[in-house]
């Protein structure tokens, strides 16, 4: 703890107890009567507005990875770092196909989590435990990376102890961790909810702050640009290959426009399946809420845009660029430049704003894999007859085992590049699209089909995303691999593999006649406005309701 | 007896005074079509790279490459809120469901 900057540090300590009293506050937020069903604490009640929601998913998915590891990527890579930008253009509309769907058919027949739905849907409890079993381990390397995120600006600050146990080099984070899991456990989607209000002002005044004040300081965009072209068309002597590209090429193989396009389309299509983007999606009170943000969520991408841009930044200060080098780890990029860039108070703003960012959607994260645990795995297999009560319980203790879990993800895991950690959750998460989007809009594909693909596509992308290797890395080392001599993304090349085999085996189950399992949704109800007012006072699955009137939407 | 998808589901299309509404898309062909175009051209605008993978021209200092993939931003804003403001006259219109899903 020798070389730590006084002021930097006293700025962050202050906003990081500002956010815990937030935290701990939220619990009282808008309390309902009845705190002891599972949507109070793992959905806040579902009655969230367009305000709250567009802080809340936004916070959400513009993540501690979004400041760290996207800028960290364009700083050691080049353009393709920038698919990042390409992929919340598109998330949005693909969002704006199935979201309101799934939020309506939920809402009727009160559905907490995705898997929920495909249990309703396909009569299938195996469909469903396949849905919850990837939702929780594609959160897990996401919730880890919030925590690498942390790590990175907690070294550049000069915290943390010298010991060399991991453990105890690690302790301020592990601090700031049990802070989050207690106010989470205590307040549930609530507190995150509350936090982002002050996490998302904090980001918006260093990033706007930053775009401004660090190129003026550096030499001008032409500059900064320029720099990099420079740096990525270089030959690297240590590998004999450019260090990156500037622009997508038109090759076959490496950074190439089709690379750069396939894994912005899966981070996309993956997005909002997510299960922390589910609960923050059911969490609003209503259809119109959810298409309201899907507009107003993109411009969120400029931030990111912006952000990624750092990376350059970083590249073209020279002090900055020095203690990268020497350090060996691009995710310091962005810390270091803050540092160097900033007098200390508001470089104390802006760790603090990463910081925050990483606690928000890691709250989040933990609390919709605990709402899948409980829901699709607990009360599914080991205790049917759990009441609300119960199940909010478990759920709690859960959103505990989830955080420490990514903890060890965190601490045990090369750190390197935690942006392909994520991507290897988004080709996880990617292979339960056909279940739960082709789920939405068609009964075509069969329960049996549809589990042989996500099996199919699942050890595929698996084994592929673990073949990759680099010259400084045997395993893990790219979300990209080479098809037919053409460079893919990985999550998009096993979603053919998933996609194939559902389609196959579709036909040849349906000609054996193979039972489909009952369904227990109808059409009107995914495009319902709000839940029928039959079935508004049990909250457990219980018979169909009687055929209301076709409801009208909104 | 489980449901078979996709059949019998004349019921679902039924008001309660016994009328079968058309269906909003049939009622609007050219906002269901307009609805259409605008999510399908903001999911393509960044997904065919070759339309913006080059450093010329350059806007001021930026090349277009980076300049294009921000700037797409407030045009799919544009595009999504117009989509949404016709699918509400497709709901009012066709009192029933939403169409381009």
């Amino acid at each position: 703890m020798s070389n730590v900057n006084a002021t930097t540090f006293t700025i962050v300590i202050v906003l990081f107890a500002l956010v815990t009293l937030v935290g701990f506050a939220a619990a009282r937020w808008r309390r309902a009567e009845d705190m002891l069903q599972l949507d109070e604490w793992g959905l806040g009640g579902r009655r969230f507005g367009t305000f709250v929601s567009w802080f809340l998913i936004g916070g959400d998915l513009y993540t501690a990875y979004t400041f760290i590891a996207v800028p960290a990527l364009i700083y050691a890579s080049g353009s393709i770092g920038f698919y990042s930008v390409s992929y919340v253009i598109m998330a949005y509309p693909i969002a704006f196909i199935f979201l309101p769907r799934l939020w309506s058919v939920s809402r009727v027949h009160d559905y907490v989590t995705p898997a929920d739905f495909i249990r309703g849907r396909y009569g299938s409890r195996s469909l469903a435990l396949a849905n919850a079993v990837t939702g929780i381990l594609a959160t897990l390397p996401y919730v880890a990376l919030q925590l690498v995120g942390i790590q990175a600006v907690l070294s550049v600050m000069g915290v943390g102890t010298s010991s060399t146990s991991t453990w105890l080099k690690d302790l301020p984070l592990f601090i700031a961790f049990v802070v989050l899991a207690i106010y989470t456990f205590v307040s549930g989607l609530r507190a995150p909810a509350s936090i982002a209000f002050v996490k998302d002002t904090l980001v918006y005044v260093f990033v706007i702050v930053a775009v401004f004040y660090i190129p003026a300081k550096i030499g001008g965009w032409g500059h900064i640009f320029g720099v990099a072209q420079t740096h990525f068309t270089s030959v690297n002597p240590a590998t004999g290959k450019p260090f990156g590209t500037f622009i997508p090429t038109t090759k076959k193989t490496g950074s190439t426009q089709f690379d750069f396009a396939t894994l912005a389309l899966g981070s996309a299509l993956a997005l909002f399946i997510y299960p922390h983007a589910v609960t923050g999606t059911l969490a609003t009170k209503s259809r119109g809420t959810i298409k309201r943000n899907l507009v107003l969520l993109p411009v969120w991408g400029v931030l990111l845009g912006l952000i990624a841009l750092f990376g350059y930044m970083a590249l073209a200060d020279p002090v900055t660029a020095e203690k990268v080098k020497k350090s060996g780890n691009a995710q310091l990029a962005v810390p270091y430049l803050l540092q160097h860039m900033f007098p200390s108070w508001f470089a104390g703003v802006a760790f603090a704003a990463i910081i925050i960012g990483a606690l928000v959607p890691a709250a989040i994260m933990s609390i919709g894999a605990a709402n899948l645990f409980t829901r699709n795995i607990f009360k599914e297999y080991v205790r049917p007859s759990a009441s609300p009560k119960l199940e909010t319980r478990v759920s709690k203790w859960a959103s505990l085992v989830v955080k420490f879990g990514a903890l060890l993800f965190a601490l045990e895991l090369p750190h390197t590049f935690s942006i392909n950690l994520q991507l290897l959750g988004g080709i996880w998460i990617m292979q339960t699209f056909p279940m739960l989007v082709g789920g939405l809009f068609t009964r075509w594909f069969h329960r049996w089909a549809l589990l042989a693909g996500w099996l199919a596509a699942m050890i595929y992308g698996t084994l592929a995303a673990y073949n990759t290797s680099s010259p400084t890395a045997s395993h893990w080392a790219a979300s990209s691999d080479i098809v037919f001599g053409v460079s893919i993304y990985i999550g998009i090349a096993a979603f053919i593999v998933n996609a194939a085999v559902a389609v196959i085996l579709t036909l040849v189950l349906r000609a054996f006649k193979v039972a489909e399992g009952a369904d227990e949704t109808r059409p009107y109800q995914y495009t319902a406005a709000a839940k029928p007012a039959a079935v508004l006072v049990p909250a457990q699955a219980g018979p169909l309701p009687a055929q209301p009137p076709m409801s009208r939407s909104q | 007896m489980p449901i078979r998808p996709g059949r019998d589901q004349s019921v679902d299309k039924t008001f309660t005074d016994g009328t079968t509404p058309k269906t909003p898309i049939a009622t609007h062909p050219i906002s269901s079509a307009i609805i259409a175009i605008l999510v399908a051209g903001s999911i393509l605008c960044t997904l065919i790279v070759p339309i913006y993978a080059s450093t010329t021209p350059k806007i001021g200092d930026w090349p277009f490459f980076y300049f294009y993939l921000l700037a797409a931003i407030p045009f799919v804003v544009v595009a999504l809120c117009v989509a949404v403001l016709l699918q509400r006259r497709l709901e009012t219109a066709g009192e029933s469901a939403e169409a381009g899903e």
